[in-house]
C-alpha cells in the first residue's frame, strides 16, 4: 500500500495526464470527423494547415480564444456564464474512473492505470452523463431566445429519454461480469471461446451492443439525433447565443461526451484493452493502451461514418424511438440475459 | 479529524443549498440550490459508506428528478415571486412555527441517539448486499411499489464489491449527522409554509424528504442495519414517482388559470 503523499502525488499526475490526453483527444476528434466527413463528401477536408491539416485543431484553438465573446444583454447572465462551463467540467469529469490498461510499476511503485478504482465505477459513469444534461437545459433557458429554448427543452428531453436506454442496455453486461467496477467487468472478458473467438461482451450481448450504440448518439446529440443542435432545424439550438470561448466550451464538452461513451462501450463491449501481448515488459506494459486506444478510434470513427451517411430524425419520431422501441427491446434483453444466467447457474 | 472535516465542509454546503433555496426568489435559482443540496447529500452518504445509495442519490434525484423541475421551470417560464398579503402572513406565522417544530424534532432526536459516534464509511453498503436485501427480506414492498412506480429494473444492478469497511479513529457523533437533517427538514418546512410559488413548494416537499433519507442513512451506519439503506430506496422511488406526477399536474393547473401563485388557485371554479 502507498503511503498518503505518494498516493496523492501519483494521483495527481495521472489526473494531469489524463486531461492533457483527454484534451488533445478531443482536439484531434475534431480534425478527424473533418477529414472523414469531408471525404464522405468526395471533398478533402482541411489540408493547409501543417501536413494533412493536422494543425488545425491548433488554429482553432486559437480562433476561439480571440473572437469577440459577446454577451446578449437580454440572457440570465448567471446561468449563461456558468452553462457552458457545466457541460465542460461534467463531460471531463468520467475520464476519472476510466481504467485505460493494467496494473503497471514504475521505479517500485505499483499504480493502475486509473484515476480512482472505485468498485461502483459504472453507476459514477452514469451519474456524470445524468449531470451532464443541466448544461444543456441551462444554456437554453438562459439565452433567453426562442430558438435557444426549444433546442434546450428538446435537448434535455431527449437526453433524458435515452439515458433509460442505455443505462438498461448495460445492465446485462452487469449480470454477466457480477460487479460495477469497470476494471472487473473489462477482467471478466479474459479468455476465449473455442479457443479463438475472444471472451468479449458484444458476442452474448450484441443486441445490448446495438441498444447501447443508438442510445449513445442521442445522449451525445450526435446525427441522425441531433435535432436540438441542426441548423436548418434551430439556428443552432442551445448554443445560438454563445460564442468564443464559451462556445468552443460546449464543443468540447460534446466530443468529450463522444470520447468517455467510446471508452465505455470499449470497456464493457468490446473486450477493454485485451490484445496480443509481446516484447519487452516496457512494450507490454504499454501495448494495453495502444490496443484500448484503438477501439476508441474504431468507435469514434462509426460515429463520424454515421454522421455523414444518416439523415437525421424528426422529433416525434426520435422520441417514440426511444421509449417504444428501444426502451422495451432493453428490458427483453435484460429478462432474457437474467434468465440464461439464472438456468446456467 | 478528516471525517469532521468533510462532514462539516458538506454539510455547510448542504446548509447554504437549503438556506439558499429559501431566499431565492426566483424558482430557477431554488431548484439549482436544490441540486446543491442533492449533490452535497450524496457526499454526506459516501462518508457513512452507503455507496450505492449515494450513486442512487446522483443518478436519480440530482440527475433526474431535479432535472425534471428544471425543465418544468424552463417550460412554464416561471417568474418572479412577488410579495403579497398572503405572502406576508405566511412569513410572520411559518417562521417562528418552523423554529418551534425543528427545535422540537432535535430536542427529540438528540434525547434518543445517545453519545455514539460513527467512523468513516462505516455501514458499507455495496449493490449486492442491498439488491440481495430488495430481492429477499424486502420482496413484498419492493414488488408492491415497483408496480406503482416501475422501478425494477433500476434495482436489478447485482453489483459485486468487496466493501470494506474502514474502521479507526475517524469517528464523527451520530448526533451531528441527525442535527443536518433536522435542519434540512426544518428548511423544507419552512419553504412549504413561506413559499407562494407552486413550484418551489413542491421542491421544499423534496428536500424534507432529502432530510428524512439522511436520518435513515444515519442510524443504518449507528446500528449496523443495512434496512435503513434499503429504505432510502423506497423513499427515493415515491418522491421520484409523485415529482413526476405532481408537476404534471402543475402544468395542468398553469395552462387553464395561467398562474402558479398558491393564493390565486384556492378556488375549484376558475
Amino acid at each position: 500500500m502507498l503511503s498518503v503523499e505518494t498516493f496523492v502525488a501519483v494521483s495527481l499526475i495521472k489526473t494531469v495526464i489524463a486531461l492533457a490526453v483527454l484534451l488533445t483527444a478531443v482536439a484531434y476528434t475534431v480534425w478527424l470527423e473533418r477529414k472523414v466527413v469531408g471525404h464522405i463528401q468526395n471533398r478533402w477536408g482541411p489540408t493547409r494547415v501543417g501536413p494533412f491539416g493536422l494543425l488545425q485543431p491548433l488554429a482553432d484553438g486559437v480562433k476561439f480564444m480571440f473572437k469577440e465573446d459577446l454577451i446578449p444583454p437580454h440572457v440570465y447572465k448567471p446561468l449563461f456564464i456558468a452553462a457552458p462551463m457545466l457541460a465542460v467540467v461534467f463531460a471531463l469529469t468520467s475520464i476519472a474512473v476510466i481504467p485505460v490498461g493494467n496494473t503497471i510499476s514504475i521505479g517500485g511503485i505499483q499504480t493502475s492505470l486509473q484515476i480512482a478504482d472505485v468498485n461502483i465505477g459504472l453507476l459514477i459513469v452514469l451519474g456524470v452523463t445524468s449531470l451532464g444534461v443541466y448544461g444543456v437545459a441551462l444554456a437554453g433557458w438562459s439565452s433567453n431566445s426562442k430558438y435557444s429554448l426549444l433546442g434546450g427543452l428538446r435537448a434535455s428531453a431527449q437526453m433524458v429519454s435515452y439515458e433509460i436506454a442505455l443505462g438498461l442496455s448495460l445492465v446485462g453486461v452487469l449480470i454477466l461480469s457480477g460487479s460495477f467496477s469497470l476494471r472487473e467487468i473489462v477482467d471478466a472478458q479474459s479468455g476465449t471461446y473455442l479457443g479463438f473467438i475472444p471472451r468479449w461482451n458484444i458476442f452474448p450481448q450484441f443486441i445490448a451492443f446495438f441498444i447501447y450504440l443508438m442510445a449513445a448518439y442521442a445522449e451525445t446529440n450526435r446525427i441522425p439525433f441531433d435535432l436540438p443542435e441542426a441548423e436548418t432545424e434551430l439556428v443552432a439550438g442551445y448554443h445560438t447565443e454563445y460564442s468564443a470561448m464559451k462556445f468552443a466550451m460546449f464543443f468540447m464538452a460534446e466530443y468529450a461526451n463522444m470520447i468517455t461513451v467510446a471508452c465505455l462501450a470499449s470497456l464493457l463491449f468490446l473486450g477493454g484493452w485485451h490484445g496480443p501481448l509481446f516484447g519487452p515488459p516496457l512494450l507490454q506494459a504499454l501495448l494495453p493502451v495502444f490496443w484500448f486506444a484503438l477501439r476508441i478510434f474504431g468507435f469514434l470513427f462509426v460515429y463520424i461514418w454515421v454522421r455523414g451517411t444518416l439523415p437525421r430524425f424528426r422529433y416525434d419520431q426520435l422520441m417514440a424511438f426511444g421509449w417504444k422501441f428501444l426502451l422495451p427491446l432493453a428490458i427483453a434483453n435484460l429478462v432474457v440475459t437474467a434468465l440464461v444466467v439464472a438456468v446456467r447457474a | 479529524m478528516l471525517h469532521l472535516i468533510l462532514f462539516l465542509g458538506f454539510g455547510a454546503v448542504c446548509v447554504a443549498g437549503a438556506v439558499n433555496l429559501l431566499m431565492q426568489r426566483h424558482p430557477i435559482n431554488s431548484a439549482l440550490s436544490l441540486v446543491v443540496v442533492m449533490g452535497s447529500l450524496a457526499a454526506e452518504y459516501l462518508l457513512l459508506g452507503a455507496e450505492f445509495v449515494a450513486a442512487v442519490q446522483v443518478i436519480v434525484y440530482a440527475g433526474a428528478v431535479m432535472v425534471l423541475f428544471v425543465f418544468v421551470i424552463m417550460l412554464l417560464n416561471a417568474g418572479e415571486e412577488e410579495e403579497t398579503k398572503g405572502s406576508r402572513v405566511a412569513v410572520i406565522f411559518g417562521i417562528p412555527g418552523t423554529l418551534v417544530g425543528s427545535l422540537l424534532i432535535a430536542w427529540v432526536l438528540l434525547e434518543h441517539s445517545g453519545t455514539r459516534s460513527v467512523a468513516v464509511g462505516a455501514l458499507p453498503g455495496p449493490p449486492k448486499t442491498i439488491g440481495w436485501l430488495l430481492f429477499h427480506d424486502y420482496l413484498l414492498p419492493f414488488e408492491v411499489f415497483g408496480i406503482g412506480a416501475d422501478c425494477h429494473h433500476g434495482s436489478r444492478r447485482f453489483g459485486c464489491a468487496a466493501g470494506i469497511a474502514q474502521e479507526g479513529k475517524l469517528m464523527v457523533p451520530i448526533s451531528y449527522y441527525l442535527i443536518l437533517s433536522g435542519i434540512l427538514f426544518a428548511c423544507g418546512v419552512t419553504g412549504f409554509l413561506i413559499k407562494r410559488n407552486i413550484i418551489t413548494i413542491f421542491m421544499s416537499i423534496e428536500l424534507m424528504l432529502n432530510g428524512v433519507n439522511l436520518s435513515f442513512v444515519a442510524f443504518a451506519a449507528e446500528w449496523k442495519a443495512l434496512s435503513g439503506q434499503v429504505f432510502v430506496f423506497f423513499v427515493m422511488v415515491v418522491a421520484a414517482a409523485e415529482a413526476a406526477v405532481g408537476l404534471a399536474v402543475i402544468i395542468a393547473v398553469y395552462r387553464t388559470r395561467e398562474t402558479l401563485n398558491v393564493d390565486q388557485v384556492n378556488l375549484l371554479k376558475l
